[in-house]
């Protein structure tokens, strides 16, 4: 009987290492044995998706794709490591003493030693014929015009798992359309490696990526940037930007600022440069925004370019006294020479015509206070007071543009208002995007809310040619056009408090005033030559819109 | 009737085995071509990263930044000044007034 149950327990014990046993290939190590056997069988191949390219509005690529390499040694087959490691790291800009401990380290098969390596270097590590050195082609980004744009483009670097992904800009925000979906190929192969061509084949083919056409046009982007360039060297500025839009289409047309980066190096750069100051910054608008309140009075009647006020002196506020830019005071004065003088407190008086809630909801209407929705990475948009938060002090500063922040894009499409005759527009980057297969989809520009009467627009306009013609710059303006503009200089805030020595000078604008096809802002921080947006940013813009006018062949008038 | 019958039973069989014989001598030939089909696949694989080379430098040098320096290089400057030719019904140059 013993020996029964002795056999009996054995039989179980045996059972239960089976299914041990059973359990362990089938479920724990099911996975790996499966791909072990496919790898016997089968060729397996990933087709990567290429990534869109980026152009311009004439078609030209501002970022493309250029052939380059993943370059890898297989440790098993070196046989010197250090000679090995002594010839590779040169090419590839790595420290030799690192290659030779990655390639050490116990029970590597496999070493990465540089991506994105481009043909010219593989050629040359080709020629030395290391056995264990081996290559892997991928893509990586080129910029044909360096790097123009580049914080409206963005940059291609790497995920968590060494994947290519976009950052910032235009790579960041349409990261998924660019980047299109990876094919896979499974085929039979015969015991040399050979595809068998009568065996099985499963394959998922790649969808490219979709290409984006801009708006922007690189010969106006490549002006703004120079200029601007040009304009911080000679004003002693701490950085700049210019942004140019189409104010019938709401098509950014250029977009620069200064200090940028090299997308291609953009790991050698400060991150704070990554993002774009045009829709991640913001700065107080200053005697620009007078523009736009005096816009929404004459839209509400609440003032006529003819009306007049007395300018005796400083006008008082509760607690606190408000004074014209230079302390000069002109008597009676039309809205037109408000406009024309910069009155700040002109400006005081419109708005306290204009009057609180009507004030508040025109500031909202001309877009402040919610971004712009343009198709780019990391816009941010200032908040705004809560209504019931705005005291008299408050509605007064911001009626000559002081104690309310703005994105240079908001202001921007603001001005846009005026100068399409009412309606507010909006900013796109994309003109229209085409597929792998070359389909064309072409993205309609959206007519906003009328925000203004055509009028309203018209006098407006009026008042900053008049502005123009007649400021400090007027001798900066080209001759024979109408422009429409207003300079702004605003003092910085720093603790709390503004500080008289730092400002942000800008100017804001478009031309041909009667039609124009473009809006322009031009702001620099802190200018050390001058604080005054009159004497820094306004010459800065009129020779950014001088070569432009030339560019699009617009004559100037006889 | 049963003579119809005894030749299609008689070549029958023989039909049979020469398509299988062929089927395996084109399945054998099949097989084989792997490798020319590998050879192919290489041999787009580089015309395609050719293309692509290609296509760069094409980019590349109508780029505005090759176009400004080569005209720099070859004498051109930017204008300093622009003048506008006005044309007027009234004033046409002889070569518009002459059609010959």
């Amino acid at each position: 009987m013993a020996r029964v149950l002795i056999g009996f327990s054995l039989i179980i014990v045996a059972f239960i290492v089976i299914l041990f046993r059973l359990f362990y290939w089938q479920v724990y190590a099911g996975e790996s044995l499966r791909l072990q056997a496919s790898a016997q069988y089968y060729l397996e191949f990933t087709l990567p998706a290429a990534r869109g390219d980026i152009t311009a509005s004439d078609g030209n690529p501002l970022v493309m794709n250029t052939p380059a390499y993943l370059v890898y040694a297989q440790p098993k087959f070196i046989k010197d490591t250090v000679q090995f490691a002594k010839l590779v790291s040169g090419p590839l800009g790595l420290d030799e003493k690192t290659v030779i401990s990655e390639l050490s380290e116990e029970g590597r098969i496999w070493e990465p030693l540089a991506r994105k390596i481009d043909t010219e270097t593989v050629d040359l590590l080709r020629l030395l014929k290391l056995e264990g050195l081996d290559f892997e082609p991928e893509s990586k980004r080129y910029y044909p015009e360096a790097s123009m744009a580049a914080h409206a483009l963005g940059f291609v670097g790497s995920d968590q798992n060494g994947n290519d992904k976009g950052y910032f800009g235009l790579e960041g925000y349409y990261d998924r359309e660019l980047r299109g979906t990876d094919g896979h190929i499974q085929i039979e192969k015969d015991v040399r490696g050979a595809p068998i061509v009568i065996g099985g084949e499963k394959r998922t083919g790649a969808e490219n990526g979709r290409s984006l056409g801009l708006w922007i046009d690189r010969t106006i982007q490549r002006i703004a940037e120079k200029r601007l360039s040009e304009g911080i060297a000679k004003y002693g500025a701490k950085e700049g930007s210019v942004v140019i839009m189409d104010p019938k289409t709401g098509g950014i047309l250029a977009m620069a600022s200064i200090p940028s980066y090299d997308p291609l190096r953009y790991g050698s750069y400060d991150k704070a440069l990554y993002k774009n100051p045009v829709v991640a910054g913001s700065y107080e608008p200053g005697s620009t925004f007078k523009v736009l309140v005096m816009a929404a009075a004459l839209n509400e009647r609440a003032v006529q370019a003819t009306t007049v006020m007395d300018e005796t002196g400083p006008v008082q506020v509760g607690d606190y006294t408000i004074k014209t830019w230079n302390d000069e005071y002109h008597g009676a004065q039309t809205m037109m020479d408000v406009i024309a003088h910069s009155s700040n407190v002109g400006m005081v008086f419109v708005g306290k015509k204009l009057g609180r809630e009507k004030f508040i909801k025109y500031i909202r209407s001309f877009g402040f206070g919610k971004p712009t929705d343009v198709d780019l990475e990391d816009e941010i948009s200032p908040e705004l007071r809560r209504d019931n938060e705005w005291g008299e002090i408050d509605l007064a500063t911001a009626s000559f543009g002081q104690g309310i922040a703005v994105t240079p894009l908001q202001m921007t499409r603001a001005v846009s208002v005026i100068a399409n005759g009412g309606w507010l527009p909006e900013p796109r980057m994309v003109r229209k995007t085409i597929d792998a297969k070359g389909k064309v989809i072409e993205i309609k520009p959206k007519q906003g809310k009328r925000i203004i009467s055509r009028q309203a627009a018209e006098i407006t306009t009026e008042m900053m040619i008049h502005a123009v013609d007649n400021g400090e710059a007027k001798w900066a303006k080209p001759k024979g056009y109408r422009i429409a503009g207003k300079t702004g200089t605003a003092q910085i805030p720093v603790s709390g408090h503004y500080d008289n020595t730092k400002t942000i000078a800008s100017f804001v604008g478009f031309a041909p005033a009667d039609d124009p096809s473009f809006v322009m802002l031009v702001s620099l921080r802190e200018p050390s030559t001058s604080q005054w947006g009159s004497e820094t940013a306004a010459p800065l813009f009129f020779s950014i819109a001088r070569d432009i006018l030339l560019y699009k062949g617009i004559a100037p008038q006889p | 009737m049963k003579r119809i019958r005894n030749v299609f039973v008689r070549v029958l069989p023989v039909l049979a085995v020469s398509l299988a014989v062929i089927e395996i001598i084109l399945a054998n030939q099949l097989a084989g071509s792997g490798k020319a089909v590998r050879s192919v696949d290489l041999t787009v694989d580089v015309l395609r990263q050719e293309n692509e080379l290609l296509t760069q430098r094409v980019a590349s040098a109508s780029s505005l930044i090759t176009i400004f320096s080569r005209a720099k290089e070859i004498g051109f400057i930017e204008p300093a000044k622009s003048q506008y030719l006005t044309i007027v019904p009234e004033q046409l140059p002889v070569a518009f007034n002459n059609p010959q």
